[in-house]
């Protein structure tokens, strides 16, 4: 993140009220030629130390897609750099659940259509004079059957309350909160890891009692090389636990001690999208097993 | 040996592999686990450009780079429009290394070509391969795991297995990239060369998808 050296200084003279025009949180997309890129703001108005959300709404044209944080097998991820005023502060992009691509024995993990990524802000305590005015530089390989590198910068302008809190954007507002309430929760099962030297188990305590056996479980990997993205998972249930089996992946070799991922839970053909859990698990010598 | 005028910047066969009429039947025994570092490379048997047959285990006695490849790729071509992939083949293949660009996209897909495609490619971008594997039903690539496009194996003279992943540590589609990058497959050869162990034996591949079957 780089922070934008010196104010405006033409604009320091204007009075932004909180009643700034409808333009000034949601600016217009920028079109690259398989994307194009959006950027909201949940206020118009910010105050001096308050939060505040942004969200990258990438278009992505029928039948392209774009990348999740692990592209999986090929592809690369999208990178952003904020480009903001002196103080504030950017926390961690939080994407949302990939789809699974499979072409073949190539597996990958990413967007179509349109993927919102969304960030908390920072407003300084006592903030520079004048609009201030984000901008993103955003960085993404959209592929189809082709590949192809795309960039766009895209800015938004908020205006500085006086009062106590800025004025909230509804619209945009409301578009980030669906994005945030969509966002993995952290999966309420413990998770076991046994490391075995071609597979790893995973088991999750308490899964089985929460989850119907219809619904189709899928580990997606954080990071790549420890699980091979493409191999099949197999499920099994015992009491109140279920134990998925994944196949290591090129780094089978290296010694693992913890395993990051998204566990996607499709429950059947009347939900739209699979459900998503973190999960993180530690690696033990030996699988437990559910004492129920 | 076959008398024909090698494409420009191509090596000439061992004639070892002229006089070997053989198909090995011996599998590998990392044949059924894909490919592992410190295991046998997985054998393989191909057709090249020239219609020669390549059978990797008639390689053994020379260290061989398999180099997945796909001309349309802009990956691929971030190394071929700055002359770094055919300066280093030249180089391998300098040092007695055999070079096998091998091309897994189906037919009809994206960097899918002839054999004439393949050699007029190779001329004219000044390529240096010892050979195209022409590798359509993805037989090679699967047995491999070869998931980009380009991803790239070094393999010793035992036939071992030593090098997996990508071609250097910038995962990107500039060529300006390329200068400062660190080029696993060179470090790579050049440990081989040293006696010395490989650096980094397994790093991530990036590039397009190989477009299989």
């Amino acid at each position: 993140m780089r922070l934008f050296a010196g104010a405006c200084c033409s604009c320091a003279a204007l009075a932004i009220t909180a009643t700034a025009s409808a333009d000034a949180a949601s600016a217009a997309p920028v079109e690259a030629p398989h994307v194009r890129l959006e950027v909201l703001a949940d206020h118009y108005s910010v105050a001096p130390g308050e939060e505040f959300w942004v969200g990258l709404v990438q278009h992505i044209d029928p039948g392209w897609h774009t990348y999740w944080v692990n592209p999986g097998d090929a592809g690369l991820a999208t990178r952003i750099e904020w480009r903001l005023p002196d103080g504030y502060a950017t926390d961690a992009p939080q994407w949302p659940v990939p789809h699974v691509f499979r072409t073949g024995p190539v597996v990958t993990y990413g967007y179509e259509d349109r993927a919102i990524v969304i960030q908390r802000v920072h407003t300084p305590a006592a903030p520079a004079a004048g609009p201030i005015r984000l901008s993103a530089d955003v960085h993404w390989l959209v592929c189809r059957e082709a590949c192809i590198p795309e960039h766009a910068t895209v800015s938004v302008a908020l205006g500085r309350a006086s009062t106590a809190s800025g004025t909230p954007n509804a619209a945009a507002a409301a578009r980030i909160a669906t994005a945030r309430a969509a966002l993995p929760d952290l999966a309420p099962w413990p998770a076991v890891l046994s490391v075995r030297r071609d597979s790893l188990a995973l088991t999750l305590r308490g899964l089985a009692r929460d989850v119907p056996g219809s619904a189709a479980l899928h580990f997606v990997p954080l990071q790549w090389g420890q699980v091979d993205d493409a191999a099949g998972q197999t499920i099994v249930r015992r009491g109140a636990d279920a134990t998925l089996t994944l196949t290591r992946g090129n780094l089978k070799d290296a010694p693992l001690r913890s395993l990051d991922g998204l566990l996607l839970i499709n429950r059947g053909p009347l939900k739209t999208g699979p459900r998503a859990f973190q999960v993180h698990a530690e690696a033990t010598a030996s699988a437990a097993t559910s004492d129920h | 040996m076959p008398a024909r005028s090698p494409a420009s910047g191509a090596r000439r066969w061992p004639v070892l592999l002229a006089t070997l009429a053989f198909m090995a039947s011996a599998e590998s025994p990392a044949a059924d686990e894909g490919p592992r570092i410190g295991q046998p490379a997985p054998d393989f048997s191909g057709t090249d450009s020239h219609g020669q047959t390549v059978h990797l285990r008639a390689l053994r006695g020379h260290v061989v780079v398999l180099e997945w490849s796909n001309h349309e790729c802009p990956f691929v071509g971030k190394q071929y429009r700055s002359g770094n992939m055919q300066a280093l083949q030249r180089d391998a293949t300098g040092h007695g290394v055999v070079w096998l660009t091998i091309l897994s996209s189906a037919p009809g897909t994206q960097g899918s070509v002839t054999a004439d495609q393949a050699n007029e490619l190779t001329r004219s971008r000044g390529a240096a391969p010892s050979a195209v594997v022409l590798d359509p039903t993805g037989t090679i690539g699967r047995g491999y795991g070869a998931r980009t496009t380009p991803h790239m194996f070094v393999i010793d003279k035992s036939g071992t297995l030593v090098y997996m992943g990508a071609i250097d540590d910038r995962p990107t589609t500039d060529v300006a990239d390329i200068p400062g990058a660190r080029n696993y497959v060179r470090l790579a050869l050049s440990a081989l060369e040293n006696g010395t162990p490989v650096a980094d034996p397994v790093t991530r591949p990036y590039g397009c998808s190989v477009k299989y079957r």
